[in-house]
């Protein structure tokens, strides 16, 4: 391969797959938020469409 | 909530992916499509090469991310498919027809999707044999697909016709399993096996004669191509359309996350994920067009059929063909193109299914019998048939060109400009996302993706109107284009029109814009 075009697929598969494993990274170092803000868990929160019994 | 006289039956929940991962396998897989795999490799070598990955990172960073945070917040914060969570947002019928136009891009898309799934399942087949003899071209065209003259009624192939009852039946089947136990399930086992299958296929290729040419075209850089703006309108336009943004999927499927969900942490992994694929893609594609030019004495840029349908149906039979072991290499490849294909076609139908449902209270396994059969018949009346290809062709142009992209350009300036919902969403985003998104996302999003995108709706109506489009004749293109454009906007009008059983309205969003992390100017 010519030098520049390696030096591409190189940098772009850098910047791309590892783009991927630092987002995954990030996800798993902190998959969450520490402190929600008040509510939005369980089902008495449900935001309920339809009442119906099928 | 209503007051009932007697006790009201126990609300139904909104179904919900099982955790992070559920989520993020289907997004991905909804993601990583065929155009990932036929679109991208052709498109950056025809717009500068190796210089390609500085527009096109530029517009995943600008336009593509920023708008898939967008659709995230959406419906994440409004629980709804795109006509109910645009309904919410917004107070109004208009934006509930916004939502109604997006379904009806995603329902004319499917119809036509899963013809093109069906022929990689068939040629899947054929790979075992080489079915297609010394003439791919002539193979693909007469003897599979039997294309007519544009016509709107031909008689059918059962070639075509047997795979896409196959793929729709299952694809329904799918469906009515809901989303955890049908199209999560469905992405667990489908995405690995895509990732594995698709990687021993580039590294077969990497070894095949004449590969190393193949990566020296796709990546070396031609510098000029930076000050062309058609390439820096390529780069957003493959994003864009890569990463299925801004036509309902990624609001209905981020309407299935748990309300306490981080969105902007995952959105980075799918969007990354997506390109990573595609970059893989690119190398394995143009390997293998390498070891192509070498086998035909040639060079890659003598070599035609590049990318699109034309690519995989019969620049790569060729390759098969001359290549050692080539039925493996076959079957991997349109195994590949199934498998990502088929995720993408349960992500775009759960777009129709999910409005369905939240308007009339249909469960999943009503949706399909009313909704999805219906679609499935009309798919197999249209395009299992001699006028399929071309029919094909013109209704996937204007239903992308036009349909999607102004599907995007109305949504951002609906919620940016004229609602000025913009901030707002940014702290619902913030609210619940370890990663924080600045103030930058209201410029990208409400600025330059109206006006890039804009751009480029206006510059196609153009060539459209102007130029037309594959030597169709003009009453063609009026009734399957055009007339496709104009069915949407009857189906978004018509759909917004219908009462709903029930108040959409009685709702209330989490977490209360009051406890959203905000500055300045409240909504």
């Amino acid at each position: 391969m010519t030098p520049s075009a390696l030096i591409l697929m190189v940098v772009s598969i850098l910047i791309l797959w590892g783009g991927l494993i630092a987002a995954i990274v990030a996800l798993r170092l902190r998959p969450e938020v520490d402190v929600y803000p008040p509510g939005g868990e369980g089902t008495e929160h449900t935001d309920a469409i339809i009442e119906h019994d099928t | 909530m209503s007051q009932r006289a007697s006790a009201p039956p126990a609300p139904k929940e909104r179904e919900e992916w099982t955790g992070q991962i559920g989520f993020l396998l289907a997004a991905i897989g909804s993601a990583v499509g065929l155009g990932n795999i036929w679109r991208f490799p052709g498109v950056a070598y025809e717009n500068g090469g190796g210089a390609f990955m500085i527009p096109y990172l530029v517009a995943i960073l600008t336009a593509g991310i920023p708008i898939l945070f967008l659709d995230y917040a959406i419906g994440h914060r409004f629980r709804g498919s795109a006509p109910l969570s645009l309904r919410r947002l917004t107070g109004t019928v208009t934006g509930e027809a916004l939502g109604w136009f997006q379904v009806a891009v995603s329902f004319i898309i499917a119809i036509y999707y899963t013809a093109v799934i069906a022929w990689a399942l068939s040629y899947f087949v054929f790979s075992f044999t080489i079915a297609w003899g010394d003439d791919p071209a002539g193979f693909f065209v007469g003897e599979y697909l039997q294309v007519g003259d544009p016509t709107l009624t031909g008689g059918f192939v059962p070639g075509v016709l047997i795979p896409m009852a196959v793929v729709w039946a299952l694809v329904l089947v799918v469906l009515a399993g809901g989303i955890a136990k049908g199209v999560q399930r469905v992405n667990l086992i489908a995405m690995p096996l895509l990732v594995v299958g698709f990687l021993i296929l580039v590294v077969r290729s990497l070894f095949l004669d004449g590969a190393l040419d193949g990566l020296n075209a796709l990546f070396t850089p031609h510098w000029a191509a930076l000050t062309d703006p058609a390439v820096w309108i390529a780069a957003y336009s493959q994003v864009f359309f890569s990463l299925s943004i801004a036509f309902g999927i990624m609001i209905t499927y981020a309407s299935y996350r748990k309300k306490r969900s981080n969105l902007t942490s995952p959105g980075l992994v799918v969007a990354f994920a997506n390109s990573s694929f595609e970059l893989l893609a690119g190398i394995g594609v143009f390997a293998a067009l390498g070891f192509l030019a070498h086998s035909q004495a040639t060079t890659v840029g003598e070599l035609e059929g590049l990318t699109g349908p034309i690519l995989s149906f019969v620049t790569f039979p060729l390759i098969i063909s001359h290549m050692p072991g080539g039925a493996f290499f076959g079957a991997l490849f349109f195994g590949s193109l199934v498998i990502a294909g088929f995720t993408s076609q349960v992500s775009i139908l759960q777009v129709v299914s999910s409005a369905f449902q939240d308007k009339f209270g249909w469960n999943p396994r009503q949706a399909v019998a009313r909704i999805g059969i219906p679609m499935a018949v009309l798919s197999l009346l249209l395009f299992a048939t001699t006028s399929g290809l071309n029919a094909l062709d013109v209704v996937d142009n204007w239903a992308n060109n036009i349909g999607v992209v102004a599907s995007a350009v109305l949504m951002t300036v609906l919620v940016f400009w004229v609602l000025r919902s913009g901030e707002m969403l940014r702290g619902h985003l913030n609210a619940v996302s370890t990663i924080k998104v600045g103030r930058w996302w209201l410029w990208l999003t409400g600025l330059l993706a109206p006006i890039v995108l804009g751009y480029i709706l206006i510059t196609r109506i153009i060539a459209l109107i102007t130029d037309g489009y594959g030597g169709y004749p003009l009453w063609y293109l009026l009734t399957l284009g055009w007339g496709a454009v104009l069915a949407m906007i009857v189906f978004a009008a018509g759909f917004s029109a219908v009462r709903w059983p029930h108040n959409p309205d009685d709702f209330s969003p989490w977490p209360a814009v009051s406890d959203l992390p905000l500055k300045g100017a409240q909504r």
